[in-house]
C-alpha cells in the first residue's frame, strides 16, 4: 500500500511539474490586445501591438483571435484585455442593441458616450474605411439575372442558399433586419467560419453569401457586391476601444492609437486584407509595412525574413519558438484540467461505488455535462469566469470527469466479490479494503479513464483559444480565419503529436503503476 | 490455544419468507472440528459468515470462549479468527509472502517477525518458502493457492480457523493429499475449527462433529458416528444413503 501511495505522489509530483502557475492577468506596464477571429481584425490587432511597443514602449500581450465580438467585449468589461478593434456599426447595433441608423457621426457619438458612459471605456478616434456588410454573389450570376441591389435579389432568394457567418444570422444588423427591411427570404440559411464563405460562394456551394466591403477577396474572387438601396447597414469603421484605466495609467499608447485615427481607406484595407489572405503575407508583416509607410513605426529590417512560407516544416522551424510556447499552455491548462478532474474525479468515483444506489443519476448528470458541444460549453464559461485560461480549464475539467469517475466507479465495482468478502473476513477496516485491495485493483482500469480525459482534452483544448485562453487552437483559428493551410497545421500537427504522446505516455505510466502480478523471474 | 464456539437461537433473516438460517443452536468445544454439511443453499456458508460477523444475525447470541462477541469490535473478532475460502481468495496483487503476512502487517507486526513466521507458516503448508515467497497467485497451481490460504489464516496463530469449501474446487487426488494434510495440522495446531463442505466422505473423514443442515435448519448435529448409527430422522437417513451409496460426489458445487 505504501508503495501504491508513494506512486501516486510521484505522478501528482510529475504533472505538478509539467504544469507550472498560469499566468496572471495584466500588469503594470504590459497590454493586453484582443481581436476578433478574422483577418482584418487580425491585422488591426498587430497594428495595435506595433503602437503600443513602438509608440508606448509597452509590453504586449496578443490575445486573438477570438471567438467573436460578444467574446471581445466581454473580456474588456472584465479587463482580461485593455483593447480591441471594434466597428461603429457593429457597437451599435450587435452590442449596445440601439437602433441602427445610417449617419457616420451619429452611430460614432453614441457608441462612444455607451462605452465611456456605462462601461468604463475610452474609444478613441475612427479610422477612416468603412467595413461595411453586404450581400454578394459572383459576378457571373449577378450579371445572369440582372441583380444589381439586394431589392433586385428578392424575388431570386427564395431559390437561394445563403452561406455566412454566424455572428450575422444572429445580430439585428445582419439577415434578421435585413428581413425586416427588404423582405427578403432565402431557401436555406447555412452558417460558416468568416474564412470560408467566399471559398464556398466561388466554388458554388452556396448562392450568396455576406460580405466585407473591405474584404480583398471580393475582388480576388471576381464577386458583385450588392447595393444596399434602402441604406439598411449602418456604418462600420474601425474604432479602437481601450479600458479607461489604460488610458489614463498609459497616455503615450492614447496618442500613438490616435495618429490612427482617419487613416486607413477602404481600398488600403483591402489590399491589406488581400496580402494576407491571398498573398502570403503574415498579419504582422503587412501592419507593420504600413504603418511605417505612414511613419508610425519603424520599417522592418531590410534583408531579414520574408516569409512567403515556402514549405510547412521550414514555416514550423520559423515559428519554433512561438510554437513551443504555445504548447507548452497546451500542456498547461489540459494538465491542470485533467489534475483537478482527477482530485475531484477520484473520491467521488470512489463514492458513488460506495453508495451505487446513487449512481445512475450522478453518471447521468455528468453524462449531460459532456454531451454540451465543447464550444457551447466554452461560451457559457465567459459571462460566468470571463476569457483566459481559468475559464478553459474549468470548462475542461467539467470535460474530463465523466471518463475519471466512471472509471473509477465501474473499476472498484469490478474488484471480484470474494475477494472483499475475503479481506473483510482477514479483519480489514473498510478503509483498508479500499486502499490495499480496491484501489490497487481498480488502478489500471480508473488510469485509461484519466488516460481518455487527457488525450480528448487534448483535442478539445484547441478551441480554448477562441477564449482567449492561447495553446494550439491560436494559430488553427487564425489558419482558418485567414484561409491558410500552413499557419493551421502549426498548430494542428503539434496538438495530433502531444495527444499522441500523451496517449504513450500514459499507457507507460499505467502499466508502471498497475499493481504487479507476477514476479520478476 | 482454542476456544469454544457457542450459537444459541441465531437466526439470520433477510426478510419475511426469507429465513435462511433459523434459530440455530450449537456448542463446539475447543479444539474440534466441526464439518458442515447440506446441499447447495441450505445456509452452511451464511452460518459460517455469522460467526465471524460477515452476516450480523438478526437475532440469537453468539459466543466465543464463553464471551458474548455480537456488541464487541468486529474488527479485533476477525482479526481472531483466520478464514479460508474456495481458491484460497488470495489477493492476485501481492506475492505469496504478502498475502500469508497481511493479517500481521494488520496487527502491526515487527517485519522480521512477519518473515519469519511467514516461512513457518509455508513450511507448515509444505511449500519451500524460498520458491514460493515471491511469487505471485497466477503463478500457482490450485492446490499450492488453497495451501497459501490456509497459511494466511493461520498467520497470527488465530485460535479458531473457518473454512469455506477450501478443497471445493480441486481435482480428487490433490484433494485428499491435502485432506491428509489438513488432518495432520488439525492433530499439531489443536485450533477449533468449522469446516463448510458439501462432499459427505470429506466431512465424515475430517469432522469430529458433523452438522447437518437443511433449509436453514439444523437436522442433526452429532459424531460422524452417532450420524450413522442414530440417525434423527429419514431425512437424514435418506440423505446419507444418497450421497455415500449412490453418487459419493454428486452434489454440484455450490460456491
Ligand atoms: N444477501 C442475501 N439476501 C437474500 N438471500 C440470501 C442472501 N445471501 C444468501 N441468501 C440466501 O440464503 C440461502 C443460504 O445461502 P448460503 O448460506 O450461501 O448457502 P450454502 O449452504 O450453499 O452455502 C440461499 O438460498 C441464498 O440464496
Ligand atoms: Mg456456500
Amino acid at each position: 500500500m505504501r508503495e501504491t501511495l508513494q506512486r501516486l505522489v510521484w505522478v501528482g509530483l510529475l504533472v505538478a511539474a509539467l504544469t507550472p502557475a498560469v499566468s496572471a492577468g495584466p500588469a503594470a506596464g504590459r497590454i493586453v490586445i484582443g481581436a476578433k477571429n478574422f483577418t482584418e481584425q487580425i491585422i488591426l490587432g498587430e497594428m495595435l501591438a506595433i503602437l503600443a511597443e513602438e509608440g508606448a514602449g509597452l509590453e504586449v500581450v496578443k490575445k486573438f483571435p477570438l471567438g467573436g465580438s460578444h467574446i471581445c467585449f466581454e473580456a474588456i468589461k472584465k479587463g482580461e484585455i485593455d483593447v480591441y478593434p471594434e466597428y461603429t456599426g457593429t457597437a451599435l447595433a450587435a452590442i449596445l442593441k440601439l437602433p441602427i441608423v445610417p449617419d457616420r457621426v451619429a452611430v460614432y457619438k453614441s457608441v462612444k458616450e455607451a462605452f465611456e458612459g456605462q462601461y468604463g471605456l475610452t474609444v478613441l478616434k475612427p479610422l477612416d474605411f468603412n467595413n461595411t456588410y453586404t450581400l454578394t454573389l459572383t459576378a457571373a450570376r449577378a450579371k445572369a439575372l440582372s441583380v444589381k441591389s439586394i431589392t433586385d435579389l428578392v424575388p431570386h432568394a427564395r431559390e437561394m442558399l445563403l452561406g455566412c457567418t454566424h455572428e450575422f444570422v444572429e445580430r439585428p444588423d445582419g439577415l434578421p433586419g435585413l428581413q425586416k427591411t427588404y423582405g427578403i427570404e432565402f431557401r436555406e440559411v447555412k452558417a460558416l467560419d468568416p474564412g470560408l464563405t467566399y471559398k464556398a460562394l466561388a466554388e458554388g456551394k452556396i448562392d450568396v453569401c455576406d460580405g466585407y466591403m473591405t474584404d480583398g477577396r471580393i475582388k480576388a474572387y471576381n464577386l458583385q457586391v450588392l447595393d444596399d438601396d434602402r441604406r439598411f447597414f449602418p456604418p462600420y469603421q474601425a474604432l479602437p476601444v481601450v479600458r479607461t484605466e489604460i488610458v489614463r495609467k498609459h497616455p503615450k499608447f492614447r496618442e500613438a492609437v490616435e495618429r490612427l485615427g482617419g487613416l486607413v481607406t477602404d481600398e488600403e484595407m483591402r489590399e491589406m486584407n488581400y496580402a494576407v489572405d491571398d498573398g502570403g503575407k503574415t498579419a504582422e508583416e503587412v501592419a507593420r509595412a504600413y504603418l511605417a509607410s505612414k511613419g508610425l513605426a519603424r520599417h522592418p529590417i531590410a534583408g531579414a525574413k520574408v516569409s512567403s512560407h515556402s514549405g510547412f516544416l521550414a514555416y514550423m522551424w520559423d515559428r519554433r519558438a512561438y510554437l513551443a510556447g504555445l504548447t507548452a499552455v497546451h500542456l498547461q491548462i489540459t494538465g491542470i484540467a485533467v489534475l483537478l478532474a482527477s482530485l475531484v474525479g477520484l473520491p467521488f468515483g470512489i463514492l458513488l461505488s460506495r453508495k451505487p444506489q446513487m449512481a445512475p443519476a450522478s453518471l447521468m448528470i455528468i453524462n449531460v455535462v459532456q454531451t454540451i458541444p465543447s464550444l457551447a460549453l466554452l461560451g457559457f464559461m465567459v459571462p460566468l469566469l470571463g476569457i483566459g485560461a481559468v475559464p478553459a480549464i474549468f470548462a475542461l475539467f467539467l470535460y474530463a470527469l465523466l471518463p475519471i469517475v466512471r472509471n473509477t466507479f465501474t473499476g472498484i465495482r469490478g474488484v471480484d466479490v470474494a475477494l472483499l468478502e475475503a479481506a473483510r473476513g482477514l479483519g480489514m477496516t473498510d478503509r483498508q479494503v479500499l486502499f490495499m485491495v480496491e484501489l490497487p485493483l481498480a488502478l489500471p482500469v480508473i488510469m485509461a479513464g484519466v488516460r481518455t480525459s487527457t488525450v480528448i482534452n487534448i483535442g478539445t483544448a484547441t478551441l480554448a483559444a477562441l477564449i482567449g485562453a492561447g495553446g494550439l487552437g491560436e494559430p488553427i483559428f487564425r489558419g482558418i480565419a485567414m484561409v491558410d493551410p500552413n499557419v493551421i497545421l502549426s498548430g494542428a500537427v503539434p496538438a495530433a503529436l502531444l495527444a499522441v504522446a500523451a496517449d504513450l505516455l500514459l499507457a507507460r505510466l499505467e502499466m508502471a503503476l498497475a499493481p504487479r502480478r507476477r514476479s520478476k523471474r | 490455544m482454542s476456544l469454544e464456539i457457542e450459537l444459541s437461537k441465531v437466526t439470520k433473516s433477510y426478510g419475511p419468507g426469507k429465513t435462511v438460517v433459523r434459530e440455530l443452536s450449537l456448542v463446539l468445544p475447543a479444539g474440534k472440528t466441526l464439518c458442515i454439511i447440506g446441499t447447495s443453499g441450505c445456509g452452511k456458508t451464511t452460518t459460517l459468515k455469522l460467526i465471524n460477523r460477515l452476516i450480523e444475525p438478526t437475532s440469537g447470541e453468539l459466543r466465543i470462549g464463553g464471551r458474548d462477541v455480537l456488541s464487541g469490535d468486529v474488527i479485533a473478532l476477525r482479526r481472531s479468527i483466520g478464514y479460508v475460502i474456495q481458491e484460497g481468495g488470495l489477493f492476485p496483487h501481492m506475492s505469496v509472502a504478502q498475502n500469508v503476512g497481511l493479517v500481521a502487517r494488520l496487527l502491526a507486526w515487527e517485519p522480521e517477525r512477519v518473515a519469519r513466521r511467514v516461512d513457518e507458516l509455508l513450511e507448515l503448508v509444505n511449500l519451500d518458502p524460498g520458491e514460493y515467497r515471491h511469487r505471485y497467485p497466477e503463478e500457482l497451481s490450485g492446490g499450492q493457492r488453497q495451501r497459501v490460504g490456509v497459511a494466511r489464516a493461520l498467520m497470527a496463530d488465530p485460535p479458531i480457523v473457518l473454512m469455506d469449501e477450501p478443497f471445493g474446487a480441486l481435482d480428487p487426488i490433490t484433494r485428499i493429499g491435502l485432506q491428509n494434510e489438513f488432518l495432520r495440522l488439525k492433530r499439531e495446531l489443536g485450533k477449533t475449527i468449522v469446516f463448510v463442505t458439501h462432499d459427505l466422505p470429506e466431512a465424515f473423514k475430517l469432522g469430529d462433529l458433523i452438522l447437518l443442515m437443511h433449509a436453514g435448519e439444523l437436522m442433526q448435529l452429532g459424531t460422524p458416528h452417532e450420524l450413522l448409527r442414530k440417525p434423527a430422522s429419514s431425512f437424514v437417513t435418506d440423505f446419507l444413503q444418497a450421497h455415500t451409496i449412490h453418487d459419493p460426489q454428486g452434489d454440484a458445487p455450490d460456491a
